[in-house]
């Protein structure tokens, strides 16, 4: 079944690169999600988020001709999201940060599993807020390098700073984050 | 000392833990302070992993709307056009260059 997956995303990949705006949408169905929520977290609003969700696939539909598949499509897409929502979020400073609470919300489908006990939705709950408190460069190096499992190179790379200097900053985020849920739980 | 038992070393700790969270050394294994700031660690990082799993989701509308704003942009037949145009340039010059060359190795 995941091999028919992947055999469908690779015709459809392959679709697109032709200029079938058909496949192409196909793709933006099945990442759209996964792209919103990256962005979302980054940008910390709703609305940026969902602007630089849409300006994602915009750009990933005009570099798709250079896209060689060396990475997969998502991950490629990731690399487009951060961009594309480190030159929004910089343009726009709105920022009224609506809560990962507010925005999950939204949808009832994602609502927590009746098993997921209330302490731990709590638990959750102060985390995403910790996150969404912390400053945009700060929280820009967690979400990627701690939620997303990048490498500190890699993180680097795509903020356009030092390993040492996205280290610093992870180092920093982290401890303010452990001070402040620790803090609070004492 | 600096306070609530954390002595240097500790300190010197905190820094290594936030980076390495499994860390283990003969200090942190006679230092309560530097225990619970390890177990704290590793509860932050795999709380943080977890966030992955949640999905936000994208408002409805979205694939649509990106779609709606493909017709506008620049696309690869358009670039291939353009790559195909040049190349027809060049073939028809180098065909001109040899009919020049052609007439005039006749007249001659």
């Amino acid at each position: 079944m995941a091999d028919r997956n992947v055999e469908d995303s690779k015709e459809l990949l392959d679709r697109a690169r032709q200029g079938d705006e058909g496949a192409f949408t196909e793709l933006v169905r099945h990442h759209q999600h996964e792209v919103f929520t990256l962005a979302f977290r980054l940008l910390g609003n709703y609305e940026l988020a969902a602007d630089a969700a849409q300006e994602t696939f915009i750009r990933a539909w005009r570099a798709l001709p250079r896209f060689r598949g060396d990475s997969a499509l998502s991950t490629w897409l990731h690399r487009i999201t951060v961009n594309t929502s480190w030159t929004l979020g910089r343009r726009d400073q709105r920022h009224t940060a609506s809560t990962l609470d507010e925005a999950l919300l939204m949808d009832d489908a994602s609502s927590p599993s009746p098993e997921s006990s209330a302490e731990m939705a709590e638990l959750r709950g102060r985390l995403r807020s910790a996150v969404a408190e912390l400053p945009d460069p700060q929280r820009t190096v967690v979400v990627l390098k701690d939620i997303y499992g990048w490498s500190h190179a890699e993180v680097a790379k795509a903020l356009d700073i030092s390993v040492t200097a996205a280290k610093v900053r992870l180092h920093r985020a982290r401890q303010k984050l452990k001070e402040k849920l620790w803090r609070e739980m004492e | 000392m600096a306070g609530n038992g954390m002595t240097l070393a500790c300190a010197i700790r905190s820094v290594l833990l936030a980076d390495n969270p499994g860390l283990e050394d003969d200090h942190i294994d006679s230092c309560l302070h530097c225990q619970v700031q390890a177990v704290r660690y590793r509860s932050l990082l795999r709380q943080l992993r977890e966030l992955k799993e949640e999905v936000v989701p994208a408002p409805p509308g979205m694939a649509a709307a990106v779609r709606s704003n493909l017709s506008d942009e620049p696309w690869l037949p358009k670039r291939t056009a353009g790559k195909e145009a040049a190349v027809a340039a060049v073939g028809v010059v180098a065909i001109a260059g040899a009919v020049a060359f052609w007439r005039r190795s006749l007249s001659a």
